[in-house]
């Protein structure tokens, strides 16, 4: 093994994190100061004159008007970075990969998204149920072994969050289709 | 004294803070030991349900989830070579190869007690300067708070020195955010374009989920290999690292110190500790050329000074009230759900309370250090489940912490975006953790600055002729100077 000597550089060599592209990073840098700059830009239309003269530093767009002026000052050299190497061969293809793998995570959002709409009309368990197995599919585990694991594991949660813990769903619309019955004896399951 | 004491076992001697010690334990060291998972990412599930209990219970759950992650991190470390959580880097070193020279148990035992050494020391620690700083605060006005808080924002930038200028946007867009909603003294309404869902401000639960659990779901969900964990651990020599960490006690005390100090910088915490506890301990070390190949030394130097830094760095919040990292941010908003005030008048009028929590910190330490000892052959087990369906479950429990705290679509929805944002920084090397800070922070900085600014009448004089709130500021200005000059004296360095 060779000798290593320690560094807080080390602390960015964890499993689970992304290989950091400089050009990617300021491009990334540059949209979140591109944000700050447009918030700037509509802050006269996004805050009121105070009521009271207070002086400008009580005023209500004083602080948001320092916290965006900071927050474009920092984030100047990285922008400055991006802009001048963007002229450089090859850097677009470098820069574009602060979007890699940021479709799958949008897919995941949008089933995210799905999965909240789903639980107001199919109740929390039936919804978490058919989230967990399409998360498990797209995901790549496919099988009837991964079918039963999803299963447990929302098993698992409800009971641990709805039976045990009694946290509140309202009772999904599903239901109106069945007799009250099934409502009444589930409710507290769904 | 006695009477706080007597106060303080009365307060953990309930079900509910004895049940929250015990999961808050169990769920700290599953989050260890699970690569991939963050306490940060824990405990913002763990949040919302913290919120309904009663204060001290709330408190617990959540730092059982930080401190025992803390531990537990070590499991996969040790055995696998990877960090169960980003602090743990360096555990790796000379944990693994121990490890591999066929001490897995010998390694891990020692990491356990090294951690229950420094976690000892550092609630020792939090017990003699959490009463003194907030005694010093008593004599703090809003200049003071205002300047301490500018002192805890610089020191959070700094902290993140592989990446300051996106620390310094993240933080600022952070207090932007904070911004948004019902401000006063005008009460007028920003950034709300008369969205009414808008006018609370944004939710830092939802905004916490988003950005540490749900986006590192996206990349568990990612993740297609699953750890390969030694299958048959003998339990030999589990409790040998009991007597083995003493051998070590220059180590100890040069590691605890430097823990303990360390946690009271905001922001600066376990990293800045266990790289600098790590670094002497090899300098002053007989065997140095040892360390990096399984220096005994090397792995309690590392584990100490980790959990050294755990009860300190609540020091700011419960003296000062202010939150030095996201994490006790999420502490933050559980005392004020409760309407305990952190600050100098909380040791006032709750004693009951802050003996309660030094109590449970103490029987946090050893339930965890019992469990670990007890069940670590199962334990390790969990470093090799597939990360796909750890991913899976977070996105499920992620949903149920974000939604049912107010059961407001809209909080789900914050979620989801900051989520996606989560993603994206984490992906590009743009740190998350300023934000957060800047969202608590921020409008608490706001506040301070206005009240002092009124004060004085608009004088901004008032933070240099008041000692000191001018003492604060310049150890803001001495920071960031001393941090310019030795980046420009050494540009490359990291």
């Amino acid at each position: 093994m060779t000798e290593h000597i320690a560094t807080i550089a080390d602390a960015d060599s964890e499993a689970f994190e992304d290989e950091i592209i400089p050009e990617a990073s300021h491009l990334a840098t540059a949209l979140i100061w591109a944000f700050a700059l447009i918030a700037l830009v509509v802050l006269p239309l996004a805050t009121v004159p105070g009521k009271r003269d207070l002086g400008w530093v009580q005023e209500p767009w004083s602080w948001p008007f320092i916290t965006l002026v900071v927050a474009l000052i920092g984030g100047f050299g990285p922008l400055r970075s991006y802009v001048i190497a963007r002229r450089e061969p090859g850097f677009a293809a470098k820069a574009n990969l602060a979007f890699e793998g940021m479709g799958r995570a949008l897919i995941y959002a949008a089933g995210f998204l799905a999965y909240v709409g789903g639980v107001s009309v199919l109740g929390f368990t039936i919804a978490s149920a058919i989230f967990m197995q399409a998360l498990l599919y797209i995901s790549g585990l496919h099988g009837r072994r991964w079918v039963l694991i999803g299963f447990a594991v929302v098993f698992a949660i409800v009971m641990a969050f709805r039976v045990g813990l009694g946290i509140w769903f309202p009772l999904p619309p599903l239901m109106q289709l069945f007799p009250d019955w099934v409502g009444n004896t589930l409710g507290a399951y769904l | 004294m006695i009477d706080s004491i007597v106060l303080g076992f009365q307060e953990v001697a309930q079900w509910q803070v004895i049940a929250a010690l015990l999961i808050g334990a169990i769920a700290g060291i599953l989050v260890g030991a699970v690569p991939g998972m963050e306490p940060a990412g824990a405990m913002a599930i763990a949040l919302p349900f913290s919120l309904t209990m009663e204060p001290l219970p709330g408190i617990i759950l959540l730092l059982g989830c930080y401190g025992g992650a803390w531990y537990g991190g070590a499991i996969p470390a040790i055995l696998i070579r990877v960090p169960g959580t980003p602090v743990n880097v360096l555990t790796t070193y000379d944990g693994y190869p121990l490890a591999q020279q066929g001490h897995p148990m010998r390694a891990l035992s020692l990491a356990y007690s090294s951690s229950f050494v420094g976690g000892i020391i550092s609630i020792l620690a939090l017990v003699f300067l959490a009463p003194f700083m907030a005694k010093v605060a008593s004599n703090f006005g809003p200049p003071e708070f205002a300047m301490v808080m500018l002192l805890a924002a610089i020191s959070v930038v700094l902290a993140h020195h592989q990446n300051i200028p996106a620390a310094i946007l993240t933080f600022a867009i952070g207090a932007f955010l904070g911004t948004i909603g019902f401000e006063s003294p005008h009460h007028t309404l920003r950034y709300t374009f008369d969205q009414d869902w808008l006018t609370g401000g944004i939710p830092m639960v939802p905004m916490v989920i988003g950005l540490f659990a749900i986006s590192q779901a996206f990349v568990l969900l990612e993740t297609k290999t699953a750890p390969n964990v030694p299958k048959d651990l003998s339990t030999v020599g589990r409790f040998s690292g009991l007597f083995e960490v003493f051998k070590y006690r220059a180590t100890v005390i040069r590691s605890s110190l430097l823990g303990v100090v360390m946690g009271l910088l905001p922001g600066v915490g376990e990293f800045g500790a266990q790289f600098l506890s790590y670094s002497l301990a090899r300098r002053f070390s007989k065997k140095p050329e040892e360390f990096g190949k399984g220096s005994p030394e090397g792995l309690v130097a590392s584990e100490v000074s980790i959990n050294a830094c755990t009860s300190t760095v609540l020091v700011p919040l419960l003296a000062l009230g202010i939150p030095a990292d996201p994490l006790m941010a999420m502490l933050l908003a559980v005392f004020m759900i409760h309407n305990i005030i952190p600050g100098p008048q909380l040791f006032i009028e709750h004693p009951d309370f802050i003996s309660g929590l030094y109590i449970s910190l103490f029987m946090l330490n050893i339930f965890v250090m019992i469990l670990l000892l007890t069940f670590t052959k199962y334990v390790v087990k969990l470093s090799s489940i597939t990360p796909r369906i750890i991913g899976a479950s977070i996105m499920i429990l992620g949903f149920v912490g974000s939604y049912t705290q107010n059961f407001r679509v809209t909080d789900a929805l914050f979620t989801l975006a900051f989520a996606v944002v989560g993603r994206f920084m984490l992906k590009n090397g743009i740190p998350a953790f300023p934000m957060v800070v800047g969202l608590v922070l921020g409008p608490m900085l706001e506040g301070r600055l206005k009240q002092a600014l009124s004060i004085s009448s608009g004088d901004p004089t008032i933070f240099l002729t008041r000692p000191i709130a001018a003492t604060f500021l310049a150890l803001s200005i001495t920071a960031v100077v001393v941090f310019s000059w030795s980046h420009l004296r050494h540009p490359k360095a990291k």
